[in-house]
Order: structure tokens, then C-alpha cells, then sequence
């Protein structure tokens, strides 16, 4: 190897690091504006069905996170993007299932927990999503991809957000 | 037959063989994951079109990226792969050849690394360009890291060819 080349792995690396601590550092948050209003997103119907303790009732349907949505109070949610629609944060603090449906059959399934979630079942032909395992609180500073899990060809990306995160995203005060 | 006619003949029946080998290596790979990311792979058939750059030039290593990424794209991926592939490769091919005939003195350990960490970085800028999101840069930064350790193995493997081949192959082309 000669010096230019390390001046090239050196650059790569430096770019890379500077990336890591530009999301560590929440410079690239928020995903979305608490401003703007987000546009409706037909044929993906996003469906998060009822906590175990709460009995018979039927699931509920997420929509689109709107300015001025209201945060339930949580310690960690789940940000859900599909096609660049982004939901309403999941708050986590029982075991429930979401299930993302969109019109071209692609679907995904994410089972979540206290603090905690997982992709259970997906329709891509990798199956990466579910391999890259659980995000919680605890180790999402351990993990390779932080605090995501990314379906590219569903176009599906989860996150794991903490509450200063979450409020961040509603535009609340810190 | 003369001179010239012997070195066209060696850099066509050259051209077809790395070709060869870049599918059957892409398809290897394709076998065999290595880790959860997604797009995270080996990339040796990188090596292959290093090769090509130094022996056979830019306009054959062009063309024999195209032909990869849609050859390979149509027999084992789809329309998305193709995509995700031909910005990778182009934005790859374009740092590669930018090192080796611009800025020159690098090895092609270098050049591999730049390639591999391009390759990377043009995959995850088309897919933040598709969602209009910028909650890929993290994964970006992953594959950057990793895109510095495959394309040092990459390029290793080209020097290493380059070094071996060349005299097993009694290849009358000279490097550029």
C-alpha cells in the first residue's frame, strides 16, 4: 500500500465517523417537520392490533403523524416509515403486533414489546429485516444499524425512539 | 497473424472471461450472506473490473459493468436490484477511473477501497432519493465502514492477479 491509499481509507473512514456522530448527535432529526402536514398515503394501511390485557377489542388503524398529534406518554416508541409515509410513534409499553400492508401485497409484521421490538415476518426475498433482531432502549447503542431496522425492498424502516426523541418529533419542548 | 490483430483477439476473449467470472462470482455471493445488513457483500467481483480498468482500459470496463449489472440483475435479481446496482457501479467505475488515469500513484488497494466505499454510498443515496428520507444516513455510514474493509480485500485480490496472471496468461497487453 502506498501513503495515497491510506489517505483514501482514512478519508472514507473520516466520512463514515462523521456520519455515525451527525445521527448520534440528533443532527438528523427529526425524519419529518412537526409543522408539516403529511399527505395521505392510499393502498398502505398500517394496523396495530389491541394489548393482550385490554380483551376483545378490535385493532386500531394508524394514520400518518399530523401537526399538533398527541403524544401518549411512553418511555419508547416505535417510528414507523414506509414509503416515506411516516406514522404516529407506537408507544411501548406492551406486547402488540403492527402490521404493514401495502397494495402491492408487501407486507410486514412487527412484533413489539415493552421497550422493545422486533420484525417478525416481512414479504421480502432477503428476509434482512428479520435477521437484524431485536431494538430496545438498551441495546440500540450496541447495535450495528443504532436504532433501526431496514426493510429496503418493502421500503419499510422502524426506529426506536426515547422519549426526548419522541418529543423532538412532536415538536414539544425538550 | 499480426501483432495487432493477436492483442484485439486476447482483450476480446479477456473481456468475455472476466465477464464470466464477475457473474459467477456475483452469484456466489449472492449465496452466501454475510451479516444482516442489507447490500452488505464481499463485492469481488469489483476485483475482476479493477483488473479490466488496469489491462483492457475504460471503454471495455464501462461496458463490462453495464453488461454485469443487467446480465446479472435479469438472471438473479429484479428491476429494484438492477437499479440499486447501476448506481453503485457507475458512481464506482467513475471514482475508479478518476484514481487511476486522473489522480494516479495509488495502488489498487486504494482504488479498491474508494470503488467499494462509491459502490455503497451510490446504493443508499438512490434509495434516500426513492423516500425522500434522510433516515438512511446511519445505514450509509455502516456501509461506508464496511465498503473500507471489502474493498481492501477486493483490491488486494486484483493486485495479487495482476501480479500472477500476468505471467501465467503470457499477456502481451500493457498496463496503462
Amino acid at each position: 500500500m502506498k501513503k495515497k491509499d491510506f489517505i483514501i481509507a482514512a478519508g472514507a473512514l473520516a466520512l463514515a465517523l462523521g456520519l455515525i456522530l451527525a445521527v448520534r448527535l440528533g443532527l438528523a432529526n427529526p425524519p419529518w417537520h412537526p409543522q408539516e402536514a403529511q399527505q395521505d398515503a392510499p393502498g398502505i394501511t398500517v394496523s396495530l392490533s389491541p394489548m393482550a390485557e385490554d380483551g376483545g377489542e378490535s385493532p386500531q388503524t394508524l394514520y400518518p403523524l399530523q401537526p399538533g398529534a398527541k403524544r401518549y406518554s411512553a418511555t419508547a416508541y416505535l417510528l414507523i416509515n414506509v414509503n416515506n409515509h411516516i406514522y404516529e410513534p407506537v408507544p411501548l409499553t406492551g406486547d402488540r403486533v403492527v402490521t404493514i400492508t401495502q397494495e402491492d401485497g408487501k407486507q410486514n409484521v412487527a412484533a413489539v414489546s415493552i421497550d422493545t421490538a422486533h420484525m417478525s415476518a416481512a414479504t421480502c426475498p432477503g428476509q434482512e429485516c428479520i435477521h437484524q433482531g431485536q431494538v430496545s432502549l438498551e441495546n440500540r447503542d450496541q447495535r450495528v444499524l443504532y436504532n433501526q431496522i431496514i426493510c429496503l425492498p418493502n421500503t419499510v424502516i422502524l426506529s426506536v425512539l426515547d422519549e426526548k426523541e419522541a418529543k423532538q418529533l412532536y415538536g414539544e419542548a425538550p | 497473424m499480426s501483432r495487432s490483430n493477436h492483442d484485439k483477439v486476447t482483450r476480446l476473449a479477456l473481456s468475455a472471461m472476466l465477464l464470466a467470472v464477475m457473474l459467477v462470482l456475483g452469484f456466489v455471493e449472492s449465496l452466501i450472506p454475510i451479516g444482516s445488513v442489507p447490500g452488505m457483500k464481499l463485492g469481488l467481483s469489483n476485483s475482476v473490473l479493477l483488473l479490466s480498468l488496469y489491462w483492457l482500459g475504460i471503454p471495455i470496463s464501462i461496458v463490462l459493468m453495464i453488461a454485469k449489472v443487467f446480465l446479472s440483475g435479469f438472471l438473479f435479481g429484479n428491476l429494484m436490484a438492477i437499479q440499486y446496482s447501476l448506481a453503485g457501479g457507475v458512481l464506482s467505475l467513475i471514482m475508479m477511473i478518476l484514481l487511476i488515469y486522473v489522480v494516479r500513484g495509488i495502488s489498487p488497494v486504494g482504488v479498491g477501497i474508494a470503488g467499494a466505499v462509491m459502490h455503497n454510498v451510490g446504493q443508499v443515496l438512490l434509495a434516500m432519493l426513492v423516500l425522500q428520507t434522510n433516515q438512511l444516513i446511519y445505514y450509509m455510514a455502516i456501509l461506508v465502514l464496511v465498503g473500507i474493509v471489502t474493498g481492501a480485500v477486493t483490491g488486494t485480490v486484483a493486485k495479487l492477479l495482476m501480479k500472477h496472471l500476468r505471467h501465467s496468461l503470457q499477456l502481451s497487453i500493457r498496463a496503462s
